[in-house]
């Protein structure tokens, strides 16, 4: 009895020790999440109208000078949270040109800098009619939201498709080298050209889409907003950006198939 | 009777214990030395297949948005035996889905505004 559990134990020992020496090697490796979602919800929550929503339903209520400056603080506050994301976007994104990554710093460094200032103007106001006017001016004279984040986002966005088109446009050199070593060795190539053909069109109309089109969004302003011009101008741009993404997919399917017409 | 039992038992044991040692040598060659690992499983493999596996696993693994402004794409290695190996799009496909992101902020942005009451 004492034996045959001696040897069910040492069997039982051997087996743990075997499983601890496999077990980390078979272990799958956790995958490093990309993007925490508590800090996407405080992302949200730091920038988002919700912020602002309690504040506003006591100034509402009650119309006094101190509820409307934490109003005005708030609305200012989350912007100046939004200015800051921003300005990460510009600072990390390489593939926009200097002169854009210049045009946006200049924007959103004006931006933060007049906010600032506005805040301490609504700090210092002492009467409803001037906070009601200078609140005002958070909307009228900056449009973070509308404006100044798509112009971030529409420029990066315009940037890169001129780097995907530039990447795509090396990948042709090369696929037109592929093309004539298969065709000197006896391989029928015309699908692969015709693939081909089809790539090279499709990066030109992608860069013809957002041509000049960064340069247009960054010289709206607060003022084209307000007089109603500049939003027609964002859509255009957002529009061609849209074409692009599409032009850009063709062109990636194309490239893919010369690769498949040539194996 | 016993004796055998007990022989039996250790042959197992020591069995078991060379298993392990042997699948966590082979795994660990795998995770690092990725290459030497494909030569050992498919020693048939011709050479640009080998070199193709062996861009695809040094690939950088820093986040999509950077690893498309800073990789370079795989030469297009072509031979007699082989006049095609896969070029590298996972630049160009990164920045694709990074232009998607793009159009996919703009579009919510100006939900935050707001409107001055």
């Amino acid at each position: 009895m004492n034996r045959s559990m001696n040897r069910g134990v040492g069997l039982l020992a051997g087996l743990a020790i075997a499983a601890s020496l496999a077990m980390p090697a078979l272990a799958v490796p956790a995958r490093p999440q990309a993007v925490d979602d508590s800090l996407v919800a405080q992302a949200a929550t730091a920038t988002g109208i919700a912020r602002c929503a309690a504040d506003w339903l006591k100034a509402k209520a009650d119309p006094t000078v101190p509820n409307l400056q934490v109003v005005g603080f708030c609305e200012i506050d989350r912007r100046l949270v939004a200015i800051d994301r921003l300005a990460g976007l510009v600072n990390e994104a390489r593939a926009l040109t200097d002169a854009h990554k210049a045009a946006l710093t200049t924007i959103l460094g004006g931006d933060k800098t007049g906010l600032t200032a506005l805040r301490a103007q609504i700090g210092g106001d002492t009467t409803i009619a001037s906070l009601r006017s200078d609140i005002r001016k958070i909307y009228t004279d900056y449009r973070i939201y509308v404006l100044v984040t798509r112009q971030v986002r529409l420029v990066r966005g315009d940037d890169r498709v001129a780097t995907a088109a530039d990447r795509l446009d090396d990948a042709t050199t090369r696929l037109t080298d592929a093309i004539a070593r298969a065709k000197a060795n006896g391989k029928d190539v015309t699908a692969a050209q015709g693939h081909l053909d089809a790539m090279v069109a499709a990066i030109g109309t992608a860069r013809v889409e957002v041509a000049g089109d960064a340069e247009t969004v960054l010289a709206q302003t607060p003022a084209a907003w307000n007089a109603g011009t500049a939003k027609p101008v964002l859509d255009a741009a957002r529009v061609s950006l849209g074409a692009a993404h599409t032009d850009l997919r063709t062109a990636l399917s194309e490239a893919k198939a010369v690769l498949a017409a040539l194996r | 009777m016993q004796t055998l039992g007990r022989r039996a038992h250790l042959a197992i044991g020591a069995a078991v214990l060379l298993v392990a040692f042997v699948s966590a040598g082979c795994a660990g060659r795998g995770q690092v030395a990725g290459p030497g690992a494909v030569s050992m499983a498919a020693p048939q493999a011709t050479e640009p297949v080998v070199t193709a596996v062996t861009a695809a696993l040094t690939e950088p693994t820093e986040p999509a948005a950077s690893a498309a402004l800073t990789s370079t794409p795989t030469p297009l290695t072509t031979t007699a035996a082989s006049p095609v190996s896969t070029p590298d799009f996972t630049a160009i496909e990164s920045l694709i889905k990074d232009i998607k992101d793009e159009l996919g902020a703009d579009a919510s942005a100006g939900t935050d505004e707001g409107s001055n009451p």
